[in-house]
């Protein structure tokens, strides 16, 4: 079987198992020249076996090795460590694939916005887990706007959300508590995968949750796992909004969730990306490894 | 008129229609003369304690729109413009990415830029207040000042406010570039854009002589750039042209240093008016302005009853509670015969709500909570809190009603019934606020949510004890921190902040025991005390409770009351099956 040619493999070292076993998957798949590992130093008590064995088992492929320490939470240092790690990837002639699996969706759109800023082509890899923990994190942050992807934000018009939604309501409770929406917009996914009917669809749909706040909600449903990856469905309920308002949004759901999102950016750049941190991430948050789902940002992303 | 106007929204005052500020505002007239006034104002208070509907209704919109409805003219003297912070726009953080001077520029940018935005926009608002020589003049020496051109065939205000809209977009175009450092080359300030601007404008005729009121809301939201900036303009002493109103929360409010490196000082730089109000009783302000906004709500759908009349006491509560006053009122006459009357009634007024909850056996449903005054409690002073469960069951009765008959005319009152069942559910609704703290405060972190869930378990339990035992202060829902021990303080602090920004907690100042002393205390949200079979009246009381004891709680262990002997723990009404009935 011919192999792909891709020469740096950009990802985040994790504790989880489709971190190791999303490697070695990705090592026997694609040519790699170099492996840059974005090592969260919050997380390194947990990480560092996994950290060890991803180091050994890529110099045994013979590929080089790059560990570049980020500060999960200062999204500035952050940054210019991202910044500084693609320094001198640039052009068409290289490509990148990023391992988006168990990377925070903030640095995931600080790369994706360097590279694509760069003209390099960009593939994304993601590994579905087998299972879920019975809840994911906690200790939720203050929400924050996405450095370089915060829009362009009018005086005296009004705030419209949209979040697609996760396991935990609480969080998109708190984005809405932060920005004060005139009007939310929740995408739901669709589909029964990982109980995703009890644990996000129903628990989003109970009947006052949120109501008597004064926003008004708006459901739609979104398919994160499709070829697109919701692109078409989210483009599709916020363009109505980008002419006369200021359009905020969050992928508190499924990974893939934060591509559409970034492309939907890119498309009406007036548009801001929201991340909310989180201060705990449970040591069970996922089980093993499922499909591995690929994709490529087009040139023109949005 | 039909059910779809629910006149208890409680949502965010900005996303009210004006028609709606103008109609359900209540006019306090000692914060409107601090408001309409050259000083620098602090509003502070938590969510919903009322600090945006102040603000928005000193704007020149609205008070157009009041005048207007009045038949009277408007008075210009005051000329106020909203300034929402809480916006995308200030939520951005490239400027953290620049060098502290830039990034200290691009922030007064933006905040310079908005308040030109928003003063423009009100200004604008009122029809023919610049006559046409007038607007070319402005034109002319705005043009002069800003240094660039005014879109033509637009009027002046409107050509001000596009130009601040595209300065704006363009500064944000330029620091969304993927180059280090970059920023917008033409930055403005306040004294380049805002301070010209409303000197020119008070060469306008109508303007002559008007006071500028900029009223920034949730300045809590500012980044530390534009608050040092926004204390330095504070700091200016001549107040003639332009004074500042802002709005903040209590819990995270901006520090006072200015880009000087100076303080701004109360009393000398500016005033603060706390929203969140102590409530005695329903004699007090807060219970006086609560009989004002629920009588203007009703008014603004053609009810004409008075709010005892809309939400009646359930007869049943009434009776018992009657009887329990009686039996307090004979047992003090017993006991003190040759007492005042007053001393008896405040007797009465301390025990009755005790003695109903030591006559109840063990095993009864909740009380039926219910009536006006009830409902005037468990919002411990802060207007959403009174407004919420309101919504809540005017939503409920409209939904009990059939097509046909859903029409405000026929609403006359809101049963007991419903009033208690969604006042116990607004009540299990705080206590589910509680179990996630994690997931809903920023920077709460599982043991910190666990150690407030504990916190407020035990002062429940204690204040339990309290109800059933206590000689004198039964029904004492709030309590003041002795033994400040500063390690102690600071864990708990934390915890207590914690506590406030999820609004489950105030606090106030108060006269403390110690003569000519005020002392800080924590007044838990009464909308959890239903739930629990409490009495949410309480009574114009504190419990003081050593920081050693609050820290224990925190971590699970049971707060020690005075000549306590051992009560049990856990509900006070172990049989929690509804039981409400219509009547």
């Amino acid at each position: 079987m011919r192999r792909s040619r891709t020469q740096v493999l950009l990802t985040a070292v994790s504790w989880e198992d489709r971190f190791i076993r999303g490697l070695e998957r990705l090592l026997a798949k694609e040519t790699l020249d170099s492996v840059i590992l974005l090592d969260y130093r919050r997380e390194s008590e947990r990480t560092v076996e996994h950290r060890c064995e991803a180091v050994r088992i890529c110099e045994a492929e013979g590929c080089r090795v790059k560990p570049v320490s980020v500060a999960y939470s200062n999204p500035v240092e952050a940054w210019w460590a991202i910044h500084a790690a693609l320094e001198e990837i640039r052009g068409t002639c290289v490509k990148v694939l990023l391992d988006i699996s168990t990377m925070p969706r903030e640095s995931i759109w600080a790369a994706v916005f360097l590279l694509h800023e760069r003209g390099v082509r960009i593939r994304y890899a993601y590994h579905m887990p087998a299972s879920y923990g019975s809840w994911l994190s906690r200790d939720s942050g203050v929400p924050r706007l996405a450095l370089k992807l915060s829009g362009e934000m009018r005086f005296g018009a009004k705030t419209v959300l949209c979040v697609v939604t996760g396991f935990d309501r609480e969080r998109t409770l708190q984005l809405i508590r932060t920005f004060d929406p005139a009007t939310v917009l929740l995408g739901i996914q669709r589909g029964s995968q990982f109980e995703n009917v009890q644990r996000n669809k129903e628990r989003h749909k109970e009947s006052q949750w949120l109501r008597g706040e004064g926003h008004s909600i708006e459901y739609f449903s979104v398919d994160a796992y499709s070829e697109d990856h919701g692109f078409a469905d989210i483009v599709g309920q916020i363009e109505r909004h980008v002419v006369e308002d200021n359009v905020l949004m969050a992928s508190l759901g499924p990974k893939l969730s934060a591509i559409s999102l970034f492309r939907v950016q890119r498309r009406f750049p007036m548009t801001g990306l929201v991340y909310t941190p989180s201060g705990e991430y449970n040591l069970e948050y996922s089980r093993g490894i499922g499909d591995t789902i690929t994709g490529e940002l087009p040139r023109t992303v949005g | 008129m039909t059910a779809d106007r629910n006149p208890f929204v409680y949502e965010q005052a900005h996303l009210i229609p004006d028609t709606m500020v103008a109609r359900y505002y209540i006019d306090d007239h000692s914060h409107g003369r601090l408001l309409r006034s050259r000083r620098n104002v602090f509003l502070i208070g938590e969510r919903g304690s009322g600090k945006t509907m102040e603000l928005l209704y000193n704007t020149l919109r609205i008070q157009y729109l009041v005048s207007q409805d009045d038949g009277v003219n408007l008075d210009l003297s005051y000329v106020g413009a909203l300034i929402p912070a809480n916006t995308p726009l200030i939520h951005r953080q490239e400027q953290d990415l620049l060098d502290s001077f830039r990034a200290s520029v691009a922030s007064e940018h933006f905040l310079a830029l908005a308040i030109v935005f928003h003063l423009s926009e009100a200004l604008g608002s009122v029809a023919n207040l610049v006559g046409d020589e007038e607007a070319v003049a402005l034109r002319a020496e705005l043009e002069f000042y800003f240094g660039f051109a005014l879109p033509k065939h637009t009027d002046v205000f409107d050509a001000v406010c596009q130009i601040a809209q595209r300065e704006s977009i363009e500064a944000q175009k330029a620091l969304n570039r993927p180059t280090q450092n970059e920023m917008y080359s033409n930055a403005l300030s306040f004294a380049s854009l805002a301070v010209p601007f409303m000197r020119a404008v008070k060469k306008v005729a109508a303007f002559r002589a008007s006071h500028f009121m900029i009223m920034i809301d949730d300045a809590h939201v500012l980044n530390p750039y534009q608050v040092r900036a926004l204390n330095s303009w504070i700091s200016y002493r001549d107040r003639s042209l332009f004074s500042f109103k802002v709005a903040t929360a209590k819990v995270g409010k901006p520090p006072r240093k200015t880009g000087s490196g100076g303080d701004i000082l109360e009393g000398h730089d500016f005033l603060t008016i706390d929203m969140e109000r102590p409530l005695q009783n329903a004699a007090s302000d807060f219970g006086k302005f609560a009989q004002k906004v629920i009588r203007r709500r009703l008014e603004s759908v053609g009810i004409s009853r008075s709010p005892e009349e809309f939400f009646p006491v359930h007869p049943r509560l009434a009776e018992e509670l009657a009887k329990a006053s009686d039996a307090v009122r004979s047992r003090a006459r017993e006991q003190m015969p040759d007492a005042e009357r007053k001393r008896v009634g405040d007797y009465v007024y301390r025990q009755t709500w005790a003695e109903f909850i030591r006559r109840r056996s063990p095993h009864a449903n909740r009380p039926l909570y219910s009536g006006f005054s009830t409902l005037m409690f468990i919002s411990t002073g802060v207007i959403r809190n009174l407004l919420e469960p309101c919504f809540w069951m005017w939503h409920a009765t409209m939904a009990a009603m059939s097509d046909a008959d859903r029409e405000v005319r026929r609403v006359q009152r809101v049963s007991p019934a419903v009033q208690a069942k969604t006042i116990i559910e607004r009540s299990e609704a705080a206590w589910e606020r509680l179990r996630t703290l994690e997931m809903t405060i920023d920077g709460c972190s599982h043991r910190d949510a666990n150690w407030v869930r504990n916190l407020f378990e035990e002062l429940t339990v204690y204040f339990h004890k309290r109800l059933l035992r206590h000689h004198s202060e039964p029904s004492a829902t709030s309590f003041s921190v002795s033994g400040r021990d500063q390690e102690v303080m600071e864990k708990l602090g934390r915890l207590l902040n914690i506590a406030q920004r999820a609004q489950l907690l105030y606090v106030r100042g108060g006269p403390a025991k110690t003569l000519g002393r005020r002392e800080l205390y924590y007044v838990p949200n009464r909308i959890l005390w239903p739930s629990r079979g409490m009495d949410p009246h309480g009574q114009h009381a504190r419990a003081s409770i050593s920081a050693m004891d609050l820290l224990g709680a925190a971590k699970g262990m049971a707060i020690p009351v005075q000549g306590d002997v051992g009560f049990p723990q856990g509900n006070l009404f172990a049989s929690m099956e509804e039981g409400y009935e219509e009547k």
